[in-house]
């Protein structure tokens, strides 16, 4: 088709490729094709030491389906996405309200933020010790306290993942509180004090004002989320011990791939297993980044 | 005009694309360098797999007669630094003249230390430059990453299980039959001659050694000598009286810390072991039909856990309890017993309440059961992949000198695979158990190393079971159900 644009636009628009070009090298060579040679592993035996992958379909994708450990990964990286998420929102939200209004709110907001700063492999150790089951910091405090009642063993079977979610948690909401203040701090102060004048209350300024003037912010925030939760690693490879192999009954689909592709104690090395794996985990985060951004798809509202 | 602006913008445009190849280039040599980075030390704190060792025997048999203790060169001054060591082999011609190791260690562990004063010899006597990287317990994965570069690896060390699983087994290390017949430099002996082939043969590979172990571990169960006494027990030899003499020793008598899922493996693989015999665990890992698990001997091995689990005698909160703290508190006087690898005396050295004193239980025996002893090797391989494999089996040769392996005794309180170089006092209940024992087998009878896919599938499964969380019927039916499976994959 003939290119019926203006001649200066046509000339900036080669100026602009040429601008594009350098990140857009940069962006395919390091970014894309390991994705594309990542998935072609995924279809191969292979073990990277000086062998050669041998093609063998899709018996990967197959092994996984019949692993109890692969499973077991999948749930837990679910239940960080899906419950940690919630926790994550409300916590922020919560926050995000309550700091709206204070005075000393940037330095409470600098706080919050604090655990985002510390790398997570000396937070997970520090909270291996908090809920160790004996002579754990918490179960102390709350013997101390009187509550002797509501002591538990944080790192049993049953509990060990919402502990972990529970740190999280705990790591990941100041950071969202500071994305999610950033939207909030936008909203001109007038809509807050006309609501204020009608008689609104906090939860009617939450879902009336404070939602719909900061829905982008959320639909970013979101989708961050969705690419943490999925990619959470050092948190959960330093929670179960200090140096030891995390407890497979903590692994997450990233814990998972580094185990089965590259390393750990007793190394399987099987590059095409842990691909697949890896495979899996960028058609989760693509299907739920699309799916999270048609849903929140709304109007700008303009203000 | 037109044209001067047409000139800037193809000058902008070829600037644009020498940037491009700049920074694709830049960024193929970062992703090399990354790769080799990613040879940097693990991060990983000291833990199990340190160990000692037993010296000679686990069959019982003793040291080769040429094994005559003395075995020193008459030159050899004693200190292991001695000036006639030079009987070292020189660096083959072809080879560069640097040794390119990868080991298990951390720094400031006293292993590591012992092996740099090995290391710093070794460059003085040969003029070898040794270019060793101390990587931590996953020392595989730094190996991993160098191979996949295209960097040499001339000599790894680190546990002879996952040497065995991720090299050995798989073709990619080489023989090391030529070693037996090289001299140990400062000694008349070779190397044949000092290390007995009951240990080499565990891991051969055609006939042929691969791994060449310079320290021997074993497990078993743990207790401070003057606690049986306080609770009036009588050391117990079997299971029976394993269990009753920990219902009578006190609160949380088996301490154990749960997270560490091969540490909690280390109570089925033995009961299997005592009930089935040497070879019955990996037997059943094996079977490509899976049946192998719903044997007489496997069903008593997962009754006994069961009643392990069920007595109660395991530590408050023990399947929560993150290492180390289950040996900390088991060392600190809170609790009687411990399972747990020949290194635990030197790991919990540092805490141990005063006067503690290492006593080491052999497994309990099962009534018509078997009786054998885990030997545990830590030892070096070269890959097949190395540069320079003559400076490397000069070097493992230099390092097996009685003066200088001494030092892995003295300092770091190991046992040796050499019978003349003596142990530490606190590893004599070991030496005993090994000693004594009319068989050995390998760590979790080898299926940690023979099949390390089905191994990570055994210990999800082995934790629900230590944990209360299946009966022990399940268990049996889906590792039969998982082993199938696994077979069928391969």
């Amino acid at each position: 088709m003939k290119d019926v644009s203006p001649p200066h636009l046509r000339h900036n628009g080669r100026r602009a490729s040429a601008f594009i070009a350098p990140a857009l090298a940069i962006y395919l060579t390091i970014i894309m094709a390991p994705t594309v040679a990542t998935v072609w592993i995924s279809f191969t035996e292979w073990r990277g030491i000086g062998d050669s992958p041998e093609f063998v379909g899709l018996d990967n994708y197959r092994h996984l389906l019949r692993s109890d450990t692969f499973w077991g990964s999948f749930n837990r990286t679910m239940a960080i996405l899906v419950a940690g998420g919630l926790a994550v929102f409300f916590f922020s939200f919560l926050f995000t309200m309550l700091l709206r209004e204070m005075r000393a709110k940037k330095f409470i907001r600098a706080v919050l933020f604090f655990p985002n700063i510390v790398p997570p492999v000396a937070l997970a150790i520090a909270w291996g010790v908090l809920l160790a089951p004996r002579n754990g910091l918490l179960n102390g405090f709350l013997e101390t306290v009187g509550l002797d009642f509501a002591t538990r063993t944080w790192l049993a079977p049953d509990l060990i993942f919402r502990s972990v979610i529970a740190g999280l948690v705990w790591i990941y909401t100041g950071f969202f509180i500071t994305i999610i203040m950033a939207g909030v701090d936008r909203i001109p102060k007038h809509f807050y004090e006309a609501a204020d004048l009608e008689g609104a209350t906090p939860r009617q300024k939450l879902f009336k004002v404070t939602l719909p003037l900061t829905w982008d912010v959320l639909s970013v925030a979101a989708v961050l989320w969705v690419i943490t939760a999925i990619k959470t690693f050092e948190f959960i490879y330093a929670f179960g011990g200090s140096g030891t192999d995390p407890s497979i009954s903590t692994w997450t689909l990233p814990v998972q791939v580094y185990a089965v592709a590259l390393g750990n104690r007793s190394p399987i090395f099987a590059l095409g297993q842990g691909s697949a794996i890896a495979t899996v985990m960028v058609v989760l985060v693509g299907v739920l980044v699309i799916l999270i951004r048609r849903i929140m798809r709304r109007k700008v509202v303009e203000f | 005009m037109h044209k001067r602006e047409r000139n800037r913008s193809r000058w902008l445009a070829l600037m644009a694309a020498l940037l491009t190849l700049a920074l694709v280039a830049a960024a193929c040599g970062n992703d090399d360098d990354q790769d080799a980075s990613s040879v940097a030390p693990a991060t990983s704190t000291p833990q199990s797999g340190d160990g000692q060792d037993v010296a000679d025997t686990a069959d019982g048999d003793g040291q080769d007669s040429t094994d005559t203790g003395d075995g020193q060169d008459s030159s050899d001054t004693g200190d292991g630094q001695d000036s006639s060591d030079t009987t070292a082999v020189q660096p083959d011609e072809e080879e560069d003249g640097t040794l390119r190791y990868f080991s298990m260690w951390n720094e400031g562990e006293p292993q590591q230390e012992v092996l740099q004063e090995i290391i710093d010899s070794y460059e003085a006597d040969t003029g070898v430059d040794v270019d060793v990287l101390w990587a931590g317990r996953e020392v595989l994965t730094s190996v991993r990453a160098a191979l996949s570069a295209g960097d040499p690896v001339d000599l790894i060390g680190f546990e002879a299980e996952p040497l065995a699983g991720a090299l050995v087994n798989t073709g990619e290390t080489r023989s090391l039959a030529s070693l037996l017949d090289q001299q140990i430099p400062g000694e008349n002996v070779t190397v044949g001659d000092v290390i007995p082939s009951s240990f080499l043969d565990i891991y051969a590979v055609g006939g042929e050694p691969h791994i060449m172990p310079y320290i021997l571990n074993s497990s078993g169960i743990h207790y401070d000598g003057r606690r049986l006494a306080e609770f009036g027990i009588e050391r117990p030899e079997t299971w029976d009286e394993f269990i009753a003499a920990s219902l009578a020793a006190g609160e949380n008598a088996v301490q154990h810390d749960g997270l560490i899922n091969f540490y909690n493996a280390y109570w089925l693989y033995w009961l299997i072991v005592r009930h089935g015999g040497p070879g019955a665990f990996n037997a059943a890992a094996s079977d490509p039909t899976g049946e192998a698990w719903r044997s007489d001997a496997i069903a008593a091995a997962v009754e006994d856990l069961v009643e392990l689990v069920e007595s109660g005698v395991l530590a408050d909160g023990y399947e929560g309890s993150n290492w180390p703290i289950a040996q900390q508190e088991w060392a600190n006087g809170n609790g009687t017993f411990n399972i747990n690898g020949t290194w635990l005396a030197s790991e919990t050295a540092s805490y141990s309440s005063e006067g503690f004193e290492y006593r080491l239980l052999p497994f309990p025996t099962t009534e018509g059961g078997f009786e054998s002893a885990e030997v545990y090797q830590i030892g070096w391989v070269v890959p097949n992949a190395a540069d320079s494999p003559s400076a490397a089996q000069d070097f493992i040769a230099y390092a097996l000198n009685s003066d200088r392996l001494a030092g892995m005794v003295d300092v770091a309180k190991n046992l040796v695979p050499r019978s003349d170089i003596g142990v530490p006092p606190e590893l004599q209940d070991a030496v005993d158990m090994l000693a004594s024992s009319p068989a050995g087998h390998r760590p979790y009878d080898g299926v940690q190393g023979d099949y390390p896919e089905l191994w990570i599938e055994f210990m999800l499964l082995d934790d629900q079971l230590f944990f209360g969380q299946i009966s022990g019927a399940e268990f049996i039916n889906r590792m039969a159900d998982k082993t199938a499976e696994y077979w069928a994959s391969q």
